[in-house]
């Protein structure tokens, strides 16, 4: 009974040290929290995250042009892969927020390399909540027909607040 | 099969003959589908566009900025109400409600609806609002707090302003989306109505399709049916169908044709079909036949209708066949279709049909041959019965001896006549019956009848007379051995029936509008009359009167056979009307034409006796009649010499000249006819003089036939004293060699005498002035006449040649007929001659007609 209740600890401290280690590549904010991740299920954990927190992440740029806004823009952000594959996230949806109660669910399979991004700077300025910021989650619709619909439009949500990984 | 297609069959057929309606149908299909696809593509667009009106996210937009205009609001109520107030949530639903204005500011999706008056109205006033807060939203935040009652009442103002531009925007996308869902519904129509029309040319195709295949399949039985059909025909006919190709080869070959021509059909097929049927002496015709035909398409036999031609069999034996070619176009090019019929059994039997013909034709002529010699055998033993009789009677006999020397005269003449009525119907029905017309005096006739049958009728207690009805009219052209015999037999058949009666005879000459003359000749009796039933039959042969009569008096029953006969040969009618116990008429009618009087033929009694004795030799087989006409002759005073043939004859005419011959015509050894040729071809003493024929029964191309052998005159046996006596004396003055012209022939004493009865004493010697002058005149005209005038002269010759004869001048016109002759050959020197000749002969003529004038 000993050995097994051992085995069992043991066991349990090996599943637990990466999600340990994850948490690690997430800087602990020290500004103003611009988003917050919450993801595990029932067994949810929390990450926020300040602008240099998602700096940290790595940004991407992306050069497009909106229905929201006249001429190419320029957005930088963090890849919503990025996140998920720091996560280590490859199913489900993700539900998100924005600060006016606006939610859009976007599916896991969205998070691809080359594909949306957690802008935080348009036009190398960061973005104020009156400029649709502080996230604005940016699609790269003129690499693509389809980045160009209605839903992809639906799941460009701005002024993001929580996003939330669930199964 | 037969139903009757309905219209839209009807239809369909007509389209599908037309490749004009399939090709239309097949352009509408193409039509209907590009419209389609392309009505597609502006349905797929038409539902993008739906889709994104119907957007949550646009109307949402719209309804999410009155919803954050109003938590600003609230915020700022809040907020001014506080006296300790947290300006943070305030300012962050400022933001949101600011961006929210941003966003359809700037938004292409919002760039129509920003042209609508009252969104952009609201949309400029609320951004105003926004303009004019924002410095103290991002000032202090006393200074806010001071401004708070004012963004509040402000706020309060913008409050139906923010409502106003949510809903105009609303009601614009859901105008816009009314829109698209029309412009959406129009789309489909037309969409539909594509689909429609795709869908009827489609069923109309496959229906079409349908029918054409129908057709076709019907086409192909009824193709089908046609050929098993045709097999059946082609392989039940009777006849030998092959069909070849155009270098002869066999590609088709029936039963029939294995039967015929006895190669089997598998053998047959891809033969020549030259090697195969024609017999090889028409080989070579039959190969340079197909290759002019191949070179040239010259056809002989090809459409040409039935020929007949021979055939070789398997077995190498040739028969008869009948052959008839067509050529047709098939796919493999043109084709020959023989039809071939084996006629052999045809032509056997045609020829046994010919051969039975024959033998029935031959079988009639030796029946009429048989009849013709029978009565020629038994006439001539009865000749020379009737000739010994005649002789008997002349002897010394007493008075019951006379009588049955009488009575066996009668009966043999009553033979004999049978005999004749046979031979005469024989004739009639070899066709050998013919007309010899002649002039005929009709009162001489009648009184001849009348007064050799008197006396029958006598017997019977009749009488018999005869009369003229209308003008007499005494010489006629016509047959009169034929109307004599006409005659006797019904005037015979009168008597017979009539007792105690009367029996007439009315002769009646009538012209038609056209100027034909017909003789009626009718004899009517009082007789018993014949019963209606019989009058039907009584012209058909061996019909006799009822039992009883038939006792009575006898007959053959041919002599109204036989004047039926003569009436039809002389182109007449006979008919008859009869009441039975009163009396029986015969009406002959018969066309013929008036002549002028010709010589008498009658000879007077005794008259023979004055002729010169004659040297005569008879030639006849019969020893009877030979002994018969000899004694007769002898009795005549003349001297008779004999021959038993014709080649006897010959050489006694060869050796002697004597003044007439009478010839048998058939004979042993040599017949008449021969004999008569040889004497006339020779230069014997005899070779000019005068032959008559002695025959039973000559017909008219008989008689012609014997004046081409050279005969001179005819006599009819059996004989009798009477007419040799007027033949002796015809032909005693015959004398070709005499020039001299005894005053007998210079003028005839019948034509003398009738003429002077006919018309006067007065009359007669004004004709024969009129001819004097005539001669003379001509003689004047012709004396030193050249060759040129010749045919003139012979006309002249000719007509004065027929006055002369008219009046009796017999030597002038026998002489005027000579110079004509002559004439006409072209011997000047001759003519001129005898026309020298003719005065003097005319003075003697003159001089003979003066003798007989006192």
């Amino acid at each position: 009974m000993q050995m097994l209740s051992r085995f069992l600890a043991i066991l349990a401290i090996t599943i637990a040290t990466p999600l340990t280690a994850l948490a690690a590549d997430f800087k602990e904010p020290e500004g103003d929290v611009l988003l917050t991740i919450t993801h595990g299920g029932n067994d949810s954990q929390t990450i926020e995250l300040d602008l240099a927190g998602l700096e940290a992440l790595g940004l991407t740029t992306i050069k497009t042009s909106t229905i929201w806004t006249e001429g190419v823009q320029v957005f930088d952000g963090v890849e919503l892969a990025t996140l998920t594959k720091a996560l280590e996230i490859t199913s489900g949806t993700i539900s998100a927020v924005a600060l006016n109660d606006y939610a859009v669910e976007i599916p896991v399979s969205d998070a691809v390399e080359g594909g949306p991004i957690l802008a935080i700077r348009r036009n190398s300025v960061p973005m104020s909540v009156r400029d649709k910021g502080p996230v604005w989650v940016i699609y790269p619709y003129d690499s693509s027909a389809k980045y160009r619909t209605e839903v992809v439009y639906s799941r460009s949500i701005w002024q993001l607040a929580r996003i939330e990984f669930m199964e | 099969m037969n139903r009757k297609p309905t219209r839209v069959e009807a239809i369909l057929s007509r389209l599908s003959n037309s490749g004009i309606g399939m090709l239309g149908l097949a352009f509408l299909v193409g039509l209907s589908t590009f419209a389609i696809s392309v009505l597609t593509i502006d349905v797929a667009r038409d539902i993008g566009q739906l889709n994104s009106a119907d957007s949550d996210n646009i109307q949402w937009s719209l309804t999410q900025a009155e919803v954050e205009f109003l938590e600003f609001e609230r915020d700022a109520i809040l907020a001014s109400q506080s006296d300790a107030p947290d300006f943070s949530s305030m300012r962050r639903e400022f933001d949101i409600f600011y961006s929210r204005l941003d966003t359809l500011s700037q938004s292409v999706i919002y760039a129509d609806l920003r042209r609508e008056a009252i969104f952009g109205t609201s949309l400029s006033t609320l951004r105003g609002f926004l303009d004019e807060t924002i410095t103290l939203i991002d000032g202090p935040d006393d200074k806010l707090q001071a401004g708070l009652p004012q963004i509040v009442k402000q706020a309060e103002e913008m409050r139906p302003v923010a409502r106003t531009l949510s809903n105009s925007g609303l009601t614009y996308f859901a105008n816009l989306s009314d829109q698209r869902r029309r412009s959406l519904l129009g789309t489909l129509s037309r969409l539909a109505v594509a689909i429609g029309l795709l869908t009827l040319a489609l069923v109309t195709l496959s229906l079409l399709l349908n029918a054409v295949n129908k057709r076709n399949r019907r086409n192909m039985i009824s193709a089908r049916n046609s050929q098993d059909r045709t097999e059946t025909i082609i392989n039940t006919s009777l006849d030998a169908v092959i069909v070849t190709d155009l270098s002869g080869k066999v590609l088709d070959y029936n039963n029939a044709a294995e039967t015929i021509f006895g190669y089997s059909r598998d053998y047959a097929l891809g033969k020549e079909l030259g090697e195969l049927i024609v017999p090889e002496k028409f080989r070579e015709a039959h190969s340079a036949g197909m290759e002019r035909m191949r070179r040239s398409g010259e056809r002989r036999v090809v459409g040409q209708g039935r020929v007949q031609l021979e055939g070789m069999r398997a077995d190498g034996s040739l028969f008869p066949v009948e052959l008839a070619i067509q050529s047709a176009s098939t796919a493999e090019g043109e084709v020959f279709v023989a039809f071939l019929r084996d006629i052999s059994a045809r032509i056997a039997a045609n020829e046994e049909l010919i051969e039975a013909r024959d033998k029935a034709l031959e079988s009639e002529k030796a029946k009429t041959n048989f009849l013709a010699t029978m009565s020629h055998e038994i006439r001539t033993p009865l000749n020379g019965l009737l000739g010994s009789l005649t002789l008997l009677h002349d002897t010394k006999l007493n008075a019951k001896q006379s009588t049955y020397v009488s009575n066996m005269e009668k009966s043999g003449r009553l033979l004999m006549n049978h005999i004749a009525d046979v031979l005469d119907i024989t004739t009639y029905d070899a066709g050998k019956l013919e007309a010899r017309l002649g002039p005929v005096n009709l009162s001489t006739l009648f009184e001849d009848i009348v007064s050799s049958q008197s006396s029958a009728a006598m017997a019977n207690g009749s009488t018999l007379e005869w009369g003229w009805v209308g003008n007499p009219v005494e010489w006629i052209e016509t047959d009169k051995r034929k109307i004599q015999h006409i005659l006797v037999n019904l005037v015979g058949n009168a008597i017979k029936f009539t007792h105690d009666g009367r029996i007439s005879i009315e002769a009646e000459v009538t012209e038609d509008a056209s100027g034909q003359k017909t003789a009626h000749l009718r004899v009517s009796d009082s007789g018993s009359g014949i019963a209606p039933d019989m009058l039907d039959h009584i012209f058909e042969d061996f019909v006799t009167g009822d039992a009883s009569y038939n006792r009575d008096v006898g007959g053959t029953g041919l002599g109204l056979g036989i004047v039926k006969r003569f009436v039809e040969a002389l182109g007449g009618k006979v008919q008859v009307e009869s009441t039975v116990g009163t009396g029986t008429q015969f009406s002959v009618s018969i066309p013929t034409r008036i002549v002028k009087r010709t010589k008498r033929t009658t000879a007077g009694e005794g008259k023979h006796q004055s002729s010169r004795a004659l040297d005569i030799l008879l030639v006849e087989d019969n020893e009877i009649n030979q002994f018969v006409a000899q004694e007769m002759l002898q009795n005549a005073g003349h001297q008779v010499t004999t021959a038993d043939n014709g080649e006897v004859g010959v050489e006694l005419a060869q050796a002697h000249r004597f003044d007439l011959i009478f010839m048998d015509i058939s004979m042993p050894v040599m017949d008449g006819r021969e004999a008569t040729r040889t004497i006339r071809a020779g230069n014997g003493a005899s070779h000019a003089v005068p032959i008559v024929a002695l025959t039973a029964n000559a017909l008219p191309h008989e008689l012609e036939a014997f004046l081409l052998d050279g005969m001179n005159d005819l006599v009819t046996k059996p004989l009798s004293a009477d007419a040799l006596a007027q033949i002796t004396n015809k032909w005693s003055t015959f004398d070709p060699m005499d020039t001299t012209h005894s005053s007998n022939h210079l003028i005839s004493d019948d034509h003398f005498t009738e003429i002077r009865e006919m018309i006067g004493t007065e009359q007669h010697e004004k004709l024969f002035q009129r001819v004097s002058g005539e001669l003379e005149d001509f003689v004047t005209a012709h004396t030193s006449s050249t060759a040129d005038a010749l045919p003139e002269l012979a006309k002249a010759a000719h007509k004065i040649a027929g006055g002369a004869a008219a009046i009796g001048a017999l030597e002038i016109a026998d002489r005027l007929r000579g110079i004509e002759t002559a004439a006409k050959s072209g011997d000047l020197s001759n003519v001129t001659d005898a026309i020298s000749a003719l005065p003097e002969a005319w003075t003697q003529t003159m001089s003979a007609f003066n003798a007989r004038n006192t």
